[in-house]
């Protein structure tokens, strides 16, 4: 088994979908954590490129190699310790639930971080809790449902990187929404729960550090 | 073999690489375009909504572009051989699409603010982005080759449509990346991609 180091922020954001596929093959990883403050400097360190590749985070080490890309990085870990599907098919379906996932949270981390008007700010977020969440969680459940009445997993019979990929970026979703629009998602509320009670993943959840992304609005 | 159905717009964008991929595997589809004006009433039959789509025989449907082309790529033999070749090309792929939302605020900009965008992106964005990608793939065989392995894989097709495209708005925004531009020139000459782009509505 290769060493492998993450290093992300000290955030869950991207990268946490990592930490916990590596939780949830039982695989240890080195977890690096750079504060922002401190992420400008370590840039500099590597003014060629050979770890950031792409002058970002997250990034993966292992055997002399370097992986860049949070969803290159995920899917590559998925696909090692079998949480990506077991065919070509399961993991189109699995890539498909991952973006669609994506395409609701990255607006958001968008409009959280780097809108400074408040008018178009406030605009967004008012099309965000009225449309464009109740659009993506919709979509989200007719999926699940789709996949033997949806009381099991997104793809196939057990849990893959679409299902952990949804159980934790919909804290962001639910946390600029209000704190019970799952409620009216019944199977992907389920979901959540399911995939927070699986044993490995129970446990990196009890023990990971804090993490500061709730503070940010 | 299933037979498949890919639908889109009378247009390249989020497609056309899909199509070039079904024409590397040598292998038949339905290319459905439908017309703009036909969208909204099409909308909402669709089951996520949005194009492109991809119907497989026997009633799979697949959206999003990146999960349906990476899907081509694993089933016809062209998305690396490894998993660890196919998360560098999936590397490449996600590095262009952090391009896309600029690329897509260009082609929405007012007159006013055109001039803006494009600026940031072929002064700024597009020069960061190309010079990372060049030195990547400077470590694959110097960048003699693809950019992944040694064989033509989807994140060649990718870089290849996003890059000509590019190349119709600012003809020499490759100038300072040979291997890119060697790159470029190598997808096009792919005897199948070459009959593809011959052929191509």
């Amino acid at each position: 088994m290769p060493k492998y180091k993450l290093t992300y922020l000290v955030f869950r954001g991207r990268g946490e979908v990592i930490r916990l596929l590596f939780a949830a093959a039982g695989v240890e990883f080195e977890d690096v954590r750079v504060t922002l403050k401190d992420w400008p400097a370590m840039k500099e360190t590597d003014p060629e490129r050979k770890r950031f590749l792409f002058n970002q985070l997250p990034i993966l080490e292992f055997d002399g190699h370097v992986l860049a890309q949070s969803h290159a990085i995920a899917r590559y870990v998925a696909n090692e310790f079998g949480f990506a599907g077991n065919t070509n098919l399961e993991k189109a379906k699995v890539d498909m639930i991952v973006s669609a996932v994506e395409d609701a949270y990255s607006p958001l981390v968008t409009n959280v971080w780097y809108e400074k008007d408040k008018a178009r700010k406030e605009a967004w977020f008012t099309e965000f809790r009225e449309t464009l969440l109740p659009k993506s969680l919709t979509a989200l459940e007719k999926l699940l449902t789709a996949n033997g009445g949806g009381d099991g997993f997104f793809v196939g019979d057990s849990v893959t990187f679409a299902d952990i990929m949804f159980a934790d970026r919909v804290d962001l979703l639910v946390f600029h929404s209000s704190p019970d629009v799952l409620d009216g998602y019944p199977k992907l509320k389920a979901l959540k729960s399911r995939v927070e009670a699986l044993p490995k993943i129970a446990e990196w959840i009890k023990k990971r550090p804090y993490a500061p992304d709730f503070e940010f609005h | 073999m299933p037979k498949y159905k890919l639908i889109y717009f009378d247009i390249k964008g989020r497609a056309e690489p899909i199509r070039m991929g079904f024409a590397l595997a040598g292998q038949e589809f339905e290319d459905v375009r439908i017309k703009k004006e036909q969208w909204p009433e099409l909308k909402p039959k669709m089951p996520h909504q949005a194009l492109p789509v991809l119907e497989i025989e026997g009633g799979v449907v697949l959206s999003q572009s990146f999960a349906i082309g990476r899907y081509i790529a694993n089933e016809f033999g062209f998305a690396g051989k490894t998993n660890l070749e196919k998360a560098q090309a999936d590397m490449f792929c996600d590095a262009l699409n952090d391009l896309t939302p600029k690329l897509t605020e260009l082609f929405h900009a007012s007159d006013e603010k055109k001039a803006e965008v494009r600026k940031e992106l072929f002064e700024k964005l597009l020069p960061a982005a190309f010079t990372n990608m060049e030195r990547l793939f400077s470590k694959n065989k110097d960048g003699t080759g693809f950019l992944v392995g040694d064989g033509i894989t989807w994140a060649d097709i990718m870089f290849y449509n996003f890059a000509d495209g590019m190349e119709q708005i600012e003809p020499d925004v490759l100038k300072n990346f040979p291997k890119l531009q060697g790159l470029l020139e190598r997808v096009r000459n792919n005897p199948k991609i070459k009959e593809y782009i011959k052929n191509r509505k």
